[in-house]
């Protein structure tokens, strides 16, 4: 069954705010100047930051990655006390259920778009100040992210909202016993 | 994510004019510029939202150690289960399983462990509960149905045979005539056959007892209390290793059988090894103190080891234990006054 990519993520638009949010943040920690944010909006890209080239490579390589961090820590988060009654013990309340749909929701947008990895590459890639070793941490990154945008085609990025929301949360208590 | 990528104007900061631009950025900006730039506002209705999600989390988070902790305990009965201590698995499923007494998996995992510990009366309780429900869990289900299966070892096939032999003196000839009959025409019958052979253990005939356990074990190798009996009519053979080999087995199928425990304590104290009886009587007794036979068998090792005052507190406890027969507590007293030989 074909959907719409567009319909996936305005079913799941919390994890496109909370997306460009961590761009946002980023920008913020790092002194980034930013001249506009879209939050969400029913078009492609459901949402964007736009900002200047920061000063230090490092840092757009962060502001690039950063929702992977911020996204996946954040539906891990918000899934975890509710992925135990409803995973586990079938018992959960609809408070549960709804924040089991936030978290899957925020991490499945975790991955960077192809358009995060476009900017990163030319800035990191084609910079002159970018150092080699950060040109060689950027080629694979940014790979990672184009195959993860390539996943999302085979429904990638809902697998891993779910394994962010339910399978981590199990495993961690697996772990823990 | 997009970037700026702006040309320097020749007048200063692109927002404010201030000719004192930032130097190392492509975007011509003043500090002060680039500082509140770099803080630009959520909107309002972002920051609404994740007051919400906060409320939520806090609603869920309030119940959340109590579903941690639960999740810990179940987490630990299911390792249990997969190193047999099917003990330590049942005691964690009853906490479970009080706080989510319908929690389908866990009952069913509750199943197995009691079906393991010989204790069918409260896995018949929980089986009734889970009767007819549905589960996409197949390999969990295949797992309890074949532990339910066990119940064919403690119940006769054919109930009107079973009443009927129930109304039988079990000391008549009668009886062991009437059960050897049914067991001849139903060599199938598991449990039929086991009483058969239990009884002639029971009237000392321990060659033939070991025959008719011998033969139900080759049909039946996962039949637990069937290799207890046998270890007791080796042991009273004095087939010492053979005895011991059989609650080996059994503790592979169950690392904590207390009948095995309880019956290997025995065998060592038949063989002199009067220590290593009294760990595994220990041992039997912490897993299930509630028992005539670890109660019995520790008493006994307490007796062989001189521990007379335990010996003692012991017999007490077991006196007046409900449940406790009178031959058992006889046939301790008896090997305690040296009025029975047991070794």
């Amino acid at each position: 069954m074909f959907v719409p990519g567009i319909l996936i993520t305005t079913l799941t638009f919390p994890g496109v705010v909370v997306h460009e949010f961590a761009h946002q943040l980023f920008c913020r920690l790092f002194g980034v100047a930013i001249f506009e944010v879209k939050y969400f909006q029913v078009d492609n890209p459901a949402g964007y930051v736009i900002h200047e080239i920061p000063r230090n490579p490092l840092h757009q390589l962060v502001i690039s990655i950063g929702p992977f961090i911020v996204n996946s820590l954040l539906g891990l988060i918000i899934a975890f006390p509710a992925a135990i009654p409803v995973i586990t013990f079938e018992s959960g309340t609809v408070f549960d259920y709804v924040l089991l749909y936030l978290g899957i929701s925020i991490a499945m947008h975790a991955f960077p778009s192809i358009g995060d990895a476009k900017s990163m590459w030319s800035i990191l890639w084609h910079g002159e100040s970018t150092p080699l070793w950060l040109k060689i941490i950027a080629v694979p990154v940014a790979g990672i992210i184009l195959l993860g945008a390539l996943g999302s085609f085979f429904w990638l990025d809902l697998a891993y909202g779910i394994f962010v929301a339910i399978g981590l949360p199990k495993i961690i208590i697996a772990l823990c016993a | 994510m997009d970037e700026l990528n702006e040309e320097a104007p020749r007048n200063g900061c692109h927002n404010c004019s201030n000719p004192e631009i930032e130097p190392g950025y492509q975007a011509p900006l003043c500090r002060d510029c680039r500082k509140k730039l770099s803080r630009y506002p959520v909107l309002t209705s972002v920051k609404l939202a994740a007051a919400g999600v906060l409320v939520l989390f806090l609603i869920s988070g309030y119940n959340f150690p109590k579903y941690f902790k639960a999740g810990i305990i179940y987490e630990k009965a299911i390792k249990a289960e997969a190193t047999h201590h099917y003990v330590t698995e049942k005691r964690l499923l009853e906490k479970v399983l009080q706080q989510f007494p319908d929690n389908f998996e866990a009952s069913e995992h509750y199943i197995i462990a009691a079906f393991n510990n010989v204790e069918l009366e409260e896995a018949d309780s929980v089986i009734r509960l889970v009767a007819g429900r549905k589960s996409d869990n197949v390999e969990l289900i295949d797992k309890t149905n074949n532990a339910i299966a066990d119940f064919r070892y403690y119940m006769i096939a054919d109930t009107a045979f079973a009443a009927s032999l129930s109304r039988i003196p079990i000391d008549s000839p009668l009886y062991e005539q009437t059960l050897e009959k049914y067991c001849n025409n139903h060599p199938e019958d598991a449990c039929a056959n086991y009483i058969l052979a239990k009884h002639t253990y029971n009237n000392d005939n321990f060659s033939r007892a070991d025959s008719l356990l011998n033969k139900l074990l080759k049909s039946n190798p996962d039949f637990q209390v069937a290799k207890i009996m046998l270890s007791h009519s080796y042991r009273k053979e004095k087939k010492f290793e053979k005895a011991l080999q059989l609650c080996e087995e059994v503790l592979q199928q169950n690392a904590e059988s207390y009948y095995a425990l309880a019956s290997y304590a025995k065998i060592l104290l038949a063989q002199q090894r009067n220590k290593e009886a009294l760990q595994r009587a220990q041992q039997a007794y912490e897993l299930n103190p509630h028992e005539v036979m670890t109660l019995g068998t520790l008493t006994l090792a307490n007796h062989f080891n001189d521990n007379i005052k335990e010996r003692d507190r012991l017999l007490k406890v077991l006196v007046s234990m409900p449940g406790s027969d009178s031959s058992s507590i006889a046939d301790i007293t008896g090997i305690i006054n040296g009025k029975i030989t047991y070794r």
